[in-house]
């Protein structure tokens, strides 16, 4: 009898710690579903509604703020060339395929306004590949020249150039922790060296434990 | 029943027999016949003949019993190994997914891995393969274009960082526990992760020829060597990617492949089995019934070699006219040093499995005297002893594996102006003495881009480059 509950222990406990195997499912989200939150890093949740803000901040100021403009619309509205130089990624996460993301929509946000033209992704990248040139050095004046240049010869000047950097912060407490991501949107005017930043800010908490939210937040 | 129908039934009893002999028969000349398909195919790849080993791989899927999932691995490596990328790549992707699949545990399998081994539940890569495949899907991309590889890349930096999360979170696990409030030290990286340090290459490479990615290309460079365990990146990389090199120039990488990885093999846990060995005899001593003897030892799986040691390199040069421009390759990954540390990191739960499986059978041995109610030293408690031991030595060690992996993966880049390029590529000796023939390529070099150069070093002849179409 003993033998057998032995058996049986063993034996359970095997089984126990193996499961099923199961099959992976997907469906389409409506578009009033949420965005999953991820769990351990920045996603959806995260970097659409700073995009958002982030746009729509650049954009009411730019109406007032910016005065260097190629030319203007038949209706007499300025209109600036931009050439969109990518996403800086300086948070302590890989964004992954994100980073595709956050540059068409911001590229599509920003287009949609009729003060703004984007210069298109494809001679942008053309162009920077050919003078070898990393967005962060395009604050430098011979740069911007080279770039010029470059987009020129490809009939494609700009007036503006919009870098986006995406940065975190990071508070700990024991095994929790909350990320501050911030995203900034810097609009540089090359001919007269200003600049115009918007930022967006979005704070997530990651806890071990449901506790954790409760514990850290209140909620 | 009637002397004639008894006739009968004895017949239907003998045919039915009979059937069941020629089944098991067929069954083990089957697993057999792949097994034999099999030593071909690695025959065939150690001598360089990567179509042969194909066809061989073909004639081992065919075979009922064969490690299907296995084969399938091992024939898109030969398959891409033999030219045909873009179907290897098809392959290995299909694999892929079916062993994602296949990882998640099953009940059944586990249960009869019970009575059985670890044989009986389907194979699923060990951490270093699983990272292993992942490279080699961009590398069979790259090898046809590159469309995919930036998808896959990025899945396989996916992985990467999980592992560096799993690893800050193990080493602050280990601060917690021995409550060490200093700072963190640098994380030391196991050999089992080397794989990373490719994939962070090759994801570096791919990302390099967007200027607007040069963050992200900077941060894979760093990666690489994180996991190559914190080496410089001077020492590996000789020559800028992509759009890191001068104007009008690209970067010519070239990917060695060298040998094969090790087998595996049965090793005795000899601690265990002693330790085995004693509780047997206490149980059967103080128990009512005996327990079959500990006569077949607890085995489990360990590679055969520690490390890959090549005296041979690959050396790369270029003439541009005027002078000779020439780099060495250096090893990025040892992958016969990632399978033993994935050995090590697995050997105590190997020993666990296999002792809680002795427990199990001798446990069923025991009850099964129990309730049949069998006397100590009658024949039939003999001849259930011996079934028990018949039992306990039919267990196998888990010695699966992905076969045609290489060895080492070793790197090397130049830069060179764009057009069509002439280089030359050497097999070396450490002392940089020509170890072999001399294999020139044609490569066509962008501006700003990388053009790659695969080569693999068949185990039987180290000193001969075979570079891939």
């Amino acid at each position: 009898m003993k033998a057998l509950q032995l058996t049986g222990c063993a034996l359970l406990t095997f089984v126990l710690l193996s499961g099923c195997r199961n099959r992976q499912y997907a469906h389409v989200l409506d578009r009033d579903d949420q965005d999953m939150v991820g769990s351990h890093e920045a996603g959806a949740e995260t970097w659409k509604p700073l995009i958002d803000e982030s746009v729509a901040s650049m954009l009411g100021r730019a109406c007032s703020d910016v005065s260097t403009v190629s030319y203007t619309t038949a209706g007499g509205t300025p209109v600036r060339n931009v050439c969109f130089v990518g996403v800086e990624n300086r948070s302590s996460e890989p964004i992954g395929d994100f980073r595709e993301q956050i540059y068409e929509y911001i590229d599509a946000a920003i287009g949609r306004s009729d003060q703004f033209d984007m210069i298109s992704r494809r001679y942008v990248e053309a162009a920077m590949s050919e003078i070898r040139c990393r967005p962060e050095v395009l604050v430098l004046p011979q740069k911007q020249a080279e770039l010029q240049a470059a987009l020129q010869r490809a009939e494609q000047p700009f007036d503006f150039i919009l870098f986006a950097k995406i940065s975190s912060g990071t508070t700990r407490s024991n095994k929790d922790y909350q990320r501050d991501y911030l995203l900034t949107l810097e609009l540089l005017d090359i001919h007269t060296g200003k600049s115009l930043k918007e930022s967006a800010s979005l704070r997530k908490g990651y806890h071990k434990t449901r506790l954790g939210e409760l514990r850290h937040y209140g909620n | 029943m009637s002397p004639r129908a008894e006739t009968r039934t004895s017949g239907r009893w003998q045919s039915g027999l009979c059937l069941a002999c020629i089944a098991v028969v067929s069954m083990v000349a089957g697993c057999q016949s792949a097994a034999q398909h099999q030593l071909t195919a690695l025959s065939a790849f150690d001598n360089g003949d990567f179509q042969a080993s194909v066809t061989a791989l073909d004639a081992a899927a065919e075979e009922r019993g064969s490690e299907q999932e296995l084969i399938a691995v091992d024939h898109a490596i030969a398959r891409m190994l033999s030219g045909n990328a873009l179907y290897g790549e098809t392959e290995l992707r299909q694999a892929r997914s079916r062993l994602d699949y296949l990882k998640q545990k099953d009940l059944k399998e586990q249960t009869q891995a019970v009575f059985t081994d670890d044989q009986a539940v389907s194979w699923t890569p060990r951490d270093y393969e699983r990272r292993m495949i992942d490279s080699l899907l961009v590398l069979a991309s790259l090898q046809h274009g590159g469309e995919d590889s930036f998808a896959y890349s990025s899945q396989a930096m996916e992985t990467v960082h999980q592992d560096l999360q799993s690893l800050q979170a193990a080493e602050s696990e280990r601060q917690d526990a021995e409550q060490d409030a200093s700072e963190a030290d640098e994380l030391i990286v196991p050999n089992r992760f080397s794989v990373n340090a490719l994939s962070a290459y090759l994801h570096a490479a791919v990302n390099s020829e967007q200027a607007m990615n040069s963050d992200l290309t900077d941060r894979s460079i760093r990666a690489v060597s994180f996991w190559h365990r914190g080496s410089d990146s001077s020492d590996l990389l000789t020559a800028g990617f992509g759009t890191q090199t001068g104007k009008r120039h690209g970067t010519v990488h070239v990917i060695t492949l060298h040998g094969r990885v090790t087998d595996w093999q049965p090793e005795t846990a000899v601690p265990t089995s002693a330790a085995l060995l004693v509780a047997g005899e206490i149980l059967s001593s103080t128990g009512d019934h005996t327990v079959p003897p500990n006569v077949a030892p607890v085995q489990i799986a360990r590679p055969i070699h520690e490390a890959f040691t090549s005296r041979i390199q690959t050396r790369i040069s270029w003439d541009n006219g005027s002078n000779v421009v020439q780099q060495t390759g250096r090893q990025l990954v040892d992958l016969n040093a990632a399978a033993f540390d994935s050995y090590q990191q697995s050997r105590d739960d190997q020993i666990a499995r296999a002792v809680a499986r002795r427990i199990v059978k001798k446990a069923s041995v025991y009850a099964a005297k129990d309730s049949l109610g069998v006397g100590s030293n009658s024949g039939l408690d003999v001849v259930i002893n011996l079934g028990g031991m018949a039992w306990e030595a039919l267990e196998k060690p888990d010695t699966r594996h992905i076969s045609l992996l290489p060895a080492s993966v070793e790197v090397v880049q130049l830069e060179v102006p764009v057009g069509s390029q002439e280089v030359h590529l050497d097999p070396v000796w450490n002392d940089g003495a020509l170890a072999g023939e001399r294999v020139t390529v044609d490569v066509e070099v962008e501006d700003g881009r990388n053009s790659y150069v695969i080569c693999v070093c068949p185990p039987q002849q180290p000193d001969r480059l075979i570079v891939l179409p």
